[in-house]
């Protein structure tokens, strides 16, 4: 008898640390990951994923915005933000409904479950603390699948707002880090993932992409930057073009690799080490062009969209943007009509 | 900009005659505030007239004039208003009474009506003839505190508009500030229609059903696909007596008047203000 328990504990410990399977270990950005594994039949499964991202901040505040795919209930959403006086919350369901936080400590931390599922168009965005240069988002998605019969689940997620970066998926102490990047190789999102960034750190090697950087480049190719959504586009071309390593950017007094002399600006657009000679005539006639009065957002990004798999809300109330707007409404009804 | 004082004349034309009204009658309100509010639409050519609401203090005076005409004495009775009795009201005319006080029985066809302050909530004016027949009726709201806008003249189409809201007291308590941004042309295409359960938004090819005697998170999720894409709702939550509540406008918002409606809330206080104050919405760059 007690050979036969400790089989069947040895085979639920199995069932149990079984862990699950990913679909890809990379994919696109708005591309679906599916997890799937087994558990006991029936059995609810639940998954947690996250990641994080570094959001410029452009005349003291920051902005992220994208579509998001709230997938089916029950659900929690986590956002941590840091280095902020204060977020901002927006959805777009039609009409758009904001909500803002004050910081405390120069953080807001929300959490939202059961958010309604559907596809919304999500904005955060907010005063940074006087200084920063960046916004560290932390965001945090939780669902669950139900087993079938046989105990095997199949999870859909959508990727939707994701930027590119490492996304990691946890579940009954298993760990999945899936990559999200641009098949192309291009770099078209305008928010830089902590991993990202490290990546183009050494891509470009030299000079970080900094809000100081991208301003110098948006002067140079006579790029418009006068609102967040504008430093965003500029940021993701500046990143598209370094891309590969055809061009890279240089200091003042660096010597230039095309030119004779050294780099007499701020800074200076050069090529990189991997570029031909006849992709950098290519990008120079490019560039001039767009130096010139036209700049066509079309090239600008090739994937500014992505959503973040949440909605938000309150962890003292525990409730969320859309729910508080509809107490907000309830009250309201409520002493209106008695 | 600073919302500006205006001196209401809130004109309450009768519609209703054939709900077996009699008579008309224009009710003036002398108040610092109004709002407007979508019209109510029942029956086939029935309109009820809210498009301008009244809105006093709890403390302040309340000046009310009137006028009747094809009547030689009216009275004019003013009571809390029940929404599920109003809708019955509303679909079956004067055959409905009001749980009201003893009207205010006055000898002329027209007079003047001096309250010293009424306890927030919405009340209904109703003048009525010699037969205690309603001739004309006019709902008005009293808040407890007035409330102060903070406005730009215009904001462009996709900018964040930020609404200053500033509440004379009730400071350490746990408020709600909420802003709504809706377009004139919006509001006029924007309909209330009552029926058996609650109210009917409805707005261009839209509408959803809103209960009032019991409203309900889905019910109240439908409304909010109803509401225009043009639009913008911002709320905050503080314990101050000020706010700066965030709006995102649409970058594809038609150009015109925007009407702003400020509202505080406190749970467990009900309504602490309104105001209303408008914008201009420039269109976006090319």
């Amino acid at each position: 008898m007690r050979s036969v328990l400790l089989i069947v504990a040895v085979l639920l410990l199995i069932q149990i640390c079984a862990g699950f399977e990913v679909s890809s270990q990379s994919v696109r950005p708005g591309e679906d990951i599916t997890l799937s594994g087994t558990a006991s039949p029936g059995e609810r499964v639940q998954f947690r994923s996250s990641f994080s991202m570094v959001l410029p901040v452009v005349n003291g505040m920051y902005s992220y915005e994208s579509t998001v795919e709230i997938p089916q209930k029950p659900n929690r959403f986590s956002v941590s933000v840091k280095n902020v006086q204060d977020l901002n919350l927006g959805v777009r369901m039609g009409i758009w409904l904001t909500r803002r936080i004050e910081a405390t400590g120069g953080s807001v931390s929300l959490s939202h479950r059961d958010v309604p599922p559907g596809r919304y168009t999500l904005k955060i965005f907010g005063n940074a603390l006087p200084g920063a240069s960046h916004v560290k988002v932390d965001v945090t998605a939780e669902t669950e699948v139900r087993a079938d019969q046989n105990g095997g689940y199949r999870l859909a997620i959508d990727t939707s707002g994701v930027p590119e970066g490492e996304y990691r998926i946890e579940s009954a102490g298993d760990v999945k880090v899936v990559r999200i990047t641009s098949a192309s190789g291009s770099r078209g999102d305008s928010v830089t993932s902590e991993v990202s960034e490290t990546e183009s750190v050494e891509t470009v090697s030299e000079v970080r992409i900094t809000p100081e950087v991208v301003r110098w480049y948006a002067n140079m190719s006579g790029l418009r930057m006068e609102n967040t959504t504008q430093y965003q586009e500029v940021e993701a071309q500046l990143r598209q073009r370094l891309k590969g390593g055809y061009w890279k950017i240089i200091r003042r007094g660096e010597p230039l690799t095309e030119q004779a002399g050294d780099c007499e600006d701020e800074y200076c657009l050069v090529r990189g080490v991997g570029a031909c000679t006849s992709c950098r005539e290519k990008e120079l006639a490019i560039l001039r062009a767009r130096s010139g009065d036209g700049v066509k957002k079309s090239e600008s990004v090739e994937s500014a969209a992505g959503g973040i798999n949440s909605s938000i809300e309150s962890p003292e109330a525990d409730r969320g943007i859309v729910r508080r707007f509809i107490d907000w409404l309830l009250g309201l009804l409520r002493m209106v009509l008695g | 900009m600073k919302v500006v004082v205006i001196s209401l004349v809130c004109i309450a034309l009768l519609s209703v005659a054939d709900a077996g009204l009699t008579g008309e009658a224009i009710i003036y309100f002398n108040c610092n505030d109004f709002i407007k509010v979508p019209r109510m639409v029942y029956g086939d050519n029935l309109t009820y007239p809210l498009d301008l609401l009244p809105v006093y203090t709890e403390n302040q005076t309340i000046d009310i004039t009137f006028e009747a005409t094809n009547t030689s004495e009216v009275s004019l009775r003013i009571s809390r208003l029940d929404a599920s009795k109003m809708l019955r009201f509303v679909e079956n005319g004067s055959e409905v009474r009001f749980e009201i006080g003893a009207p205010q029985n006055l000898s002329n066809a027209a007079g003047d009506l001096h309250l010293n302050s009424l306890t927030s909530g919405v009340y209904l004016v109703s003048v009525l003839d010699n037969r205690s027949s309603i001739i004309s009726s006019v709902p008005m709201l009293v808040v407890k505190s007035n409330l102060t806008l903070d406005i730009p003249e215009n904001v462009t189409a996709g900018d964040f508009l930020n609404v200053g809201v500033f509440l004379d007291g009730l400071g350490n308590v746990s408020k709600i500030f909420g802003v709504c941004m809706l377009s004139i042309s919006d509001y006029e295409c924007m309909k209330l229609i009552p029926g058996n359960d609650g109210l009917n938004v409805s707005f261009r090819n839209r509408s959803a059903s809103l209960p009032l005697v019991k409203p309900s998170i889905p019910a109240l999720m439908e409304m909010l696909d109803v509401l225009p894409e043009d639009g913008a709702v911002g709320m905050q939550e503080s314990n101050e007596t000020k706010a700066d509540v965030l709006l995102m406008t649409s970058p594809e918002s038609e150009s015109g008047t925007f009407i702003v409606t400020a509202a505080v809330y406190a749970p467990g206080r009900g309504l602490i203000g309104l105001r209303q104050g408008r914008i201009e919405v420039l269109p976006a760059a090319p």
